[in-house]
């Protein structure tokens, strides 16, 4: 086989493997589910009783969540607006919002709990691992449920 | 004066002149034969190994595309989750695709 004919098979191989890669990412990230709960009944494979409660716990939080989110919002706010103030108000203001933080991760925790109840005890755990870490709380412990 | 030596006059003038081989059209022509059966067999085998050579680059850009897509679509709906529930995350801006 001669140089040129080999330049032709390494030119073919690039193009059509680099074509093919390009369209398979295409089409795989086109049947993305719709939604994060739609995702998450596909990957923990919930059945339609435990894809119904899961919806359920998470419409229940949803409002405690965007409350939780405005609660730290506005004391990020006064933390910010305190940062001229007297430091004994800066300290307090900073307080509040690590109080309303910590109180967000107990609720956040509470409810990653009650969603790996709902899936089977291996999925659960799977959720567990594969969730924790994508969360503000996160340090390098261990996931929720798994202590 | 001294005569020139007629050898050496000879021996100058002389050019050797070859006697063609007997066989020599033969040996030609079967060295044509030998490089044309040897081009013969490059071609089929460069059109064997193209085509196959680019079914296989499709077929590894597939698997390699949609495991990729995959992993990358996985993080990115459990990263969309996880912002759905954690109120100090979701205020941050979601990643720009």
């Amino acid at each position: 086989m001669n140089p040129r004919e080999l330049l032709k098979i390494v030119a073919t191989v690039i193009l059509a493997g680099g074509a093919a890669f390009m369209i398979a990412q295409k089409v795989g990230s086109d049947e993305s589910p719709a939604d994060e709960i739609a995702w998450l009944i596909d990957e923990f494979e919930l059945n339609a009783a435990q894809a119904e409660q899961v919806r359920e716990l998470h419409e229940a939080y949803r409002p405690i969540c965007d409350a939780h989110c405005q609660e730290v919002m506005q004391a990020q706010q006064e933390v910010e607006a305190a940062k001229n103030a007297a430091p004994e108000v800066l300290a307090a203001a900073q307080q509040e919002l690590e109080k309303l933080k910590q109180r967000c991760h107990l609720a956040t925790q509470a409810h990653l709990e009650s969603v790996a109840a709902v899936m089977p005890p291996d999925q659960g755990k799977r959720y567990l691992e594969t969730i924790t870490p994508l969360l503000s709380s996160h340090g390098h412990s261990a996931p929720f449920g798994l202590r | 004066m001294k005569e020139p030596d007629p050898v050496e006059t000879v021996l100058q003038a002389w050019q050797p002149k070859p006697s063609p081989q007997e066989d020599f059209p033969q040996a030609v022509h079967a060295r044509i034969q030998q490089t044309e059966a040897k081009t013969a067999g490059i071609h089929p085998r460069f059109q064997a190994t193209l085509p196959l050579a680019a079914s296989l680059a499709i077929v590894a850009g597939i698997i390699a595309g949609t495991t990729i897509g995959n992993a990358a679509d996985e993080k990115a709906m459990a990263d969309a989750y996880a912002r759905s529930i954690d109120p100090v995350r979701m205020m941050e801006m979601p990643p720009q695709p």
